[in-house]
């Protein structure tokens, strides 16, 4: 009896002098969730370790990794601050993520993969953009996708192959199976042809990558076989690649293709002559602002290169915008330009201009927009998006001038996908 | 004699159609889509999404366990028959609701899918339904276009209902007809339904559709428009299985496909507009959780709620799960229910809607206790 009331005794002294006010703490506000911590005795044990974990899983927004016991001051901290009634709300419901990894239908069967001798990074999580380049270098898709243990999803993605190009995001999105691991990206995903105006549509190729990965030159930190080109063969044997870029551990803002409110002060809007099939018109804009870029003279040329009587193009071949390059992307990213199709940029005596191609080559801009800082890349398509505007004010005095303008822009307009 | 189950059983599919934005007073109308699909007769949710990693559900169920679940995740599955529902779940526009029901116990259809439409505790105790209130609420008005509007979008506000009644050597409304209803109105609700007369006169033929695939086809047509609906609801019926019910195939796993293939079709003739839309199954309560002699199951509690929309963004399987033990179940037969559906509703009306929580637990449930489950489901 005498031993048995000693032994009591030793185990509740050992326990108070373990016992921690912030563990406690932790304990007590985890009690009023679903995540149950056990009792609520200060002491720091695998059931309070779990649910505090489990519940900082399920709140994203706080970006708290794994907690120890060693974080339980910090974490009281947060849970004791005006924050608290948030992780309150997100501690009364479990979500259970999905993570389907089996073949759902017929159609996934085209991109089954046989993964069981790859040794996949289930350690790899990362947000990254994307690019598959056509054998000729000239970009077929581009977009997000995300890591997540390993295992690659597409998220927003586009394809620039003509007519195909409608309703083609959910390719990537629903029949893609790749995984990563040290020397590179394994798997199957759909391929899709390019499909001119008349032509008849092709069907969707599905490669496999694998074989042959060159990792990016850019310093990074991210783990190897990500970040790079990823070559594969299409069905002529021709070499593409799927390009993996700017990965990081955040989801990433999209930012290429939101238009922004285009502002500005004053502007002189010149016309040129027309000479043969070509003709330019050089906009100053002054006090412009696009979104939460300023700028105090801006200067832009619309490029027109009329189309033969008769073309299936329409009334143009080619109707860019052209700006300079100065100040929109950085000076080492000019070098990957000539990834792209040279009407998408030139290099003049005088600096490198970028063109921002409207209607028929609309799909190549994205090989450009890559390029361009993050911050920047909204500017070309939200002048694009605001030229109707931009030519009325400028040509409010030449009603005429105004109207054959804006009927070539509609009309090239009407080429773009 | 018809009785109360066999017309449970024979009620057709239904969609009913509203919130058009009125002229004039809708103009700074939300984006967002809801669209609610009633499963009628109280759906079987372990059948539907069961909990393989829980090992009671194996010595609860013998038969009734399909027999090759896709796995979402260590401790939910879902029936083969969801193709389209799992590929949403796949690509993160889609998500579950689990061990849930409205806060409704008495295991009648009568009672329970009153409940599941006004939203209350109390059945019976009003004449409007929970989304009605919350179209009310959002400012959101118009007219519906159903055969007989669901009490789930009747709302306190001016209300008609109109739908092309099938008489035989009538192919189309009268023209008399619909410009005495269109003269009733003034200004506004005139022009909204001039609106009306034109799609019924242009497309009547297809209003006539009874089948739930053509219902949802036509429903995803009318609101992909920016002046089109920003509600629909549609009826599935047949779910009352008490023998027979099937596990891989039979009747219920054939109305998971059924189901399965709305889901497909509202995504298909959404097209753009389906990255604003939510759209959530509702059903008068769950099943028993052991099959009856008649390897069917009898009315019960907890079910599950199935979401699709563009408006989600993280699929999940959302729940508090009660286990299936003896012990764990509700009154030692049903699932128990671990989150108000209400809660659920009350998330997608503040998507689609932006209404604040607050505002809706108040005016819409009145009922201040239900908590919030937006992060949960939208994220």
């Amino acid at each position: 009896m005498r031993l048995s009331i000693l032994i009591f005794s030793f185990i509740c002294f050992a326990s108070l002098t373990h016992a921690d006010t912030n563990t406690l703490c932790i304990q007590k506000f985890l009690s009023k969730t679903v995540f149950n911590p056990g009792p609520a005795d200060g002491l720091w044990g695998n059931k309070t370790k779990k649910a505090i974990n489990q519940l900082f899983s399920q709140a994203d927004e706080f970006n708290v990794k794994k907690i120890e016991k060693d974080d339980a001051e910090k974490i009281c901290k947060v849970l004791e601050s005006e924050q608290n009634l948030k992780l309150l709300e997100i501690g009364q419901f479990k979500r259970y993520p999905i993570d389907i990894t089996e073949v759902i239908s017929e159609e996934f069967l085209k991109t089954k993969f046989d993964f069981s001798k790859i040794k996949i990074n289930d350690a790899a999580n990362y947000f990254c953009s994307f690019t598959i380049l056509h054998h000729e270098g000239f970009e077929r898709a581009a977009g997000k996708l995300q890591i997540k243990n390993g295992v690659i999803k597409f998220k927003d993605n586009k394809w620039f192959v003509g007519l195909a190009s409608k309703g083609s995001e959910i390719y990537l999105k629903e029949e893609a199976n790749l995984r990563v691991s040290d020397i590179g990206i394994h798997g199957k995903i759909p391929y899709l042809s390019y499909v001119g105006k008349g032509e008849v549509a092709k069907p969707v190729q599905y490669v496999s990558l694998g074989h042959n990965y060159t990792k990016s030159n850019a310093n990074s930190n991210i783990d190897n076989g990500i970040m790079g080109k990823h070559k594969f063969l299409d069905k002529r044997g021709n070499e593409a690649s799927l390009l993996i870029y700017e990965c990081s551990d955040e989801m990433q803002k999209e930012l290429t293709y939101d238009i922004l409110p285009v502002v500005f002060k004053n502007l002189n809007v010149r016309v040129k002559k027309r000479r043969f099939n070509f003709q330019s018109i050089s906009i100053d804009l002054d006090g412009l602002e696009i979104g939460n870029e300023k700028f105090d003279n801006f200067n832009l040329v619309l490029m027109i290169d009329y189309a033969e009587e008769g073309s299936i193009r329409g009334l143009t071949e080619l109707f860019r915008i052209q700006i300079k390059a100065d100040g929109i992307m950085p000076e080492e990213n000019i070098s990957n330009l000539t990834n792209c199709k040279n009407i998408s940029w030139k290099n003049l005596a005088y600096g490198v201009k970028l063109q921002y191609l409207i209607g028929n080559e609309f799909e190549l801009n994205s090989c450009l927009l890559r390029n361009l800082y993050p911050e920047k890349r909204n500017i070309l398509g939200s002048i694009a998006n605001s030229l109707p505007e931009i030519l009325k004010a400028g040509l409010g005095n030449e009603p005429e001038q105004l109207k054959d303008i804006l009927m070539v822009l509609n009309d090239a307009k009407q080429h773009e996908l | 004699m018809i009785n109360r189950r066999h017309f449970l059983k024979v009620m057709p599919p239904a969609l009913a159609l509203s919130g058009y934005p009125v002229h004039g007073f809708t103009k700074d109308a939300v984006d967002g889509r809801i669209i609610i699909i009633m499963l009628q007769g109280g759906m079987d949710g372990l059948l539907a999404v069961p909990p393989i990693g829980d090992d009671d559900l194996f010595k609860q169920r013998k038969a009734l366990v399909a027999a090759n679940p896709l796995k979402l995740n260590p401790l939910f599955g879902i029936h083969p028959n969801f193709k389209n529902f799992s590929r949403l779940l796949k690509i993160n526009e889609a998500s579950i609701v689990h061990a849930t029901s409205f806060p409704y116990t008495g295991r009648s259809h009568f009672e329970g899918q009153n409940i599941s439409q006004i939203g209350l505790r109390k059945p019976f105790s009003v004449d409007t339904g929970w989304l009605g209130r919350a179209m009310d609420v959002a400012k959101i008005t118009g007219k519906a276009m159903s055969l007989d509007a669901p009490l789930l979008i009747r709302g306190a506000m001016e209300f008609d209902n109109f739908y092309p009644a099938s008489i035989s050597n009538t192919s189309k409304p009268k023209n008399d007809l619909l410009n005495l209803i269109k003269n009733s109105h003034d200004e506004d609700m005139m022009k909204t339904f001039e609106k009306l007369n034109q799609s019924l006169m242009q497309g009547s033929d297809e209003l006539r559709a009874r089948d739930p695939l053509s219902l949802a086809s036509k429903a995803g047509e009318a609101m992909r428009h920016n002046d089109g609906p920003r509600v629909a609801v549609l009826t599935i019926p047949e779910f009352d299985d008490h023998s027979s019910i099937g596990s891989t195939t039979g009747h219920h796993p054939d109305l998971f496909t059924l189901l399965d293939s709305v889901f497909g079709q509202l995504k298909k003739s959404l097209k753009e507009t389906w990255k604003d839309s939510i759209v959530l199954t509702t059903t008068e309560f769950g099943r028993t959780v052991q099959e009856n002699g008649s390897e069917g199951t009898d009315h019960g509690y907890g079910s599950v709620g199935l979401l699709a929309g563009g408006l989600i963004k993280q699929s999940s399987v959302v729940a508090n799960w009660p286990g299936l033990s003896n012990k764990a179940l509700f009154e030692k037969r049903d699932l128990y229910a671990t989150i108000d559906y209400r809660s659920v509703c009350a998330a997608c009306i503040e998507a689609a809607f932006g209404l604040d929580h607050g505002l809706i637990i108040d005016k819409v449930f009145q009922d201040k206790n239900i908590k919030r489950t937006y992060h949960h489901i939208f994220g």
